[in-house]
């Protein structure tokens, strides 16, 4: 073998990469050559002198207990109580919680009052609302329908309507103890409706209240009921109620 | 509780015995034994929070070494104040190589740690730049194969074999520069 194949090679048997076949070729050339064996002699000094001065490094005995510590520092700082003490489990934390919680929801909050759905034990006046305002539109299945029923605890009905149908939907709306309905432009023609209906004090605020802030909400009344108007979004908004005009406005408005 | 109690002692299982190479790794970049502890505790706490991404199975020393490289670097960035000048580029951290190489000559801690270990060595790899000398301390120092240096520094398996093959000439050719005008020096003493 030549100095100039060899060289390249010596990097590679260095780093135990050569074929045995190879490795031997190679050393045999570096027995007969000062030069190659002068470099080899260099690489191997090199890594002597690493593998001593490694071997000089020792980590400090109590770094390791620091970073140890530190984790369990991290840990702590995860845990929602982290300085109750340790000894307590989160279960029962979790636990105390849930039961003081209980007791600090209002009433109307919790589960036994919340109003049943639509489909399930239909009022008189919600059979007649869908029926109503069905009878020109058609019930249409919306896909997002089981996730918005769960956000909203009630049972959604999507309908299309005619523009004119629609115009007249204030009158079905009145017939509803409390109801919110949300219109969704859809073309010209087309929209879709999607409403619920809830037994009075059940709504106690609309989700997007902070949003109104300075918005234009037109308040009616109509055959007995208080109603709030309002775009957003593109979306027109209609909230029906019972309760007195000053009441919903506070509604409304969030305030 | 027991979540994170069985969680910290997997972890800690699984990259403790690694924390050596870490410390090692730290010490030969920096010089400086606190920043070398820093890096170890930082880099130990970035991978328990990362914990969660790394796959069983997998390289647990290599996964912590990217990590401890990426504090190293943060550390350089925040004590150069030139955050452009670190990086594995060569252009870049042949500035890099030079400036930290001035910064710590003045650090009383890396006199100590040239002292302790073997100081021509010390100084002919901090003469290196970035580029090459990561490959070189990951191969010599941390026993990672070729492919295991590439995915770390992100680059090709062949780049990895020509920085480390340029890496040990250049530390060699250092290392024989040093010898021969120390031997210079001590003609010349002796002779006086």
């Amino acid at each position: 073998m030549k100095c100039s194949e060899v060289r390249p090679l010596l990097d590679l048997l260095y780093d135990e990469l050569l074929e045995t076949k190879d490795s031997a070729l190679v050393l045999d050339h570096i027995k007969n050559c000062n030069q190659c064996r002068s470099e080899w002699e260099a690489m191997e000094e090199l890594r002597t002198r690493i593998a001593a001065a490694r071997s000089n490094t020792f980590v400090p005995s109590e770094l390791m207990e620091k970073v140890s510590l530190s984790l369990k520092n991290e840990d702590q700082s995860k845990r929602i109580f982290g300085l109750l003490p340790q000894q307590i489990p989160l279960v029962s934390i979790a636990a105390s919680i849930l039961l003081v919680a209980w007791f600090l929801v209002p009433q109307f909050l919790r589960p036994s009052h919340l109003p049943e759905s639509l489909s399930a034990t239909p009022t008189s006046t919600a059979q007649k609302l869908i029926a109503d305002l069905t009878a020109d539109g058609a019930v249409t299945p919306e896909p997002d329908k089981q996730k918005l029923d769960k956000r909203v605890g009630y049972d959604l009905k999507y309908v299309h309507l005619p523009s004119w149908k629609l115009q007249q939907s204030g009158i079905y709306l009145a017939q509803a103890n409390i109801a919110r309905f949300d219109f969704v432009r859809d073309g010209n023609s087309d929209q879709r409706l999607s409403c619920y209906q809830a037994p009075e004090g059940t709504i106690k605020a609309v989700g997007n209240a902070q949003e109104l802030a300075g918005k234009q909400v037109t308040f009616g009344n109509q055959s007995g009921y208080q109603f709030a108007k309002w775009t957003q979004n593109g979306r027109d908004y209609l909230f029906v109620t019972k309760l007195p005009q000053p009441v919903l406005e506070e509604i409304i408005r969030g305030a | 509780m027991k979540f994170f109690q069985s969680k910290r002692k997997q972890f800690e299982e699984l990259t403790r015995p690694y924390g050596q190479d870490v410390y090692r790794l730290a010490l030969w970049r920096l010089a400086n034994q606190q920043d070398a502890e820093d890096v170890v505790q930082e880099t130990f706490l970035r991978a328990y929070r990362s914990f969660h991404t790394f796959q069983t199975g997998t390289n647990a020393k290599a996964w912590l070494t990217k990590i401890s490289l990426n504090v190293i670097n943060d550390l350089l960035k925040r004590k150069l104040r030139q955050p452009d000048t670190v990086s594995f580029d060569v252009e870049g951290d042949e500035i890099e190589s030079l400036q930290s190489e001035s910064m710590s000559l003045q650090d009383p801690a890396l006199q100590l740690a040239m002292n302790e270990f073997d100081p021509a060595l010390l100084s002919a790899l901090r003469k290196l730049p970035v580029s090459l000398l990561y490959p070189l301390l990951l191969r010599e120092l941390e026993d990672l194969s070729y492919e295991e240096i590439a995915s770390i520094l992100a680059i090709p398996t062949g780049t990895v074999m020509s920085r480390l093959f340029r890496a040990r000439r250049l530390v060699r050719d250092r290392l024989t520069e040093h010898s021969q005008s120390h031997a210079k020096q001590k003609v010349v003493d002796d002779e006086m």
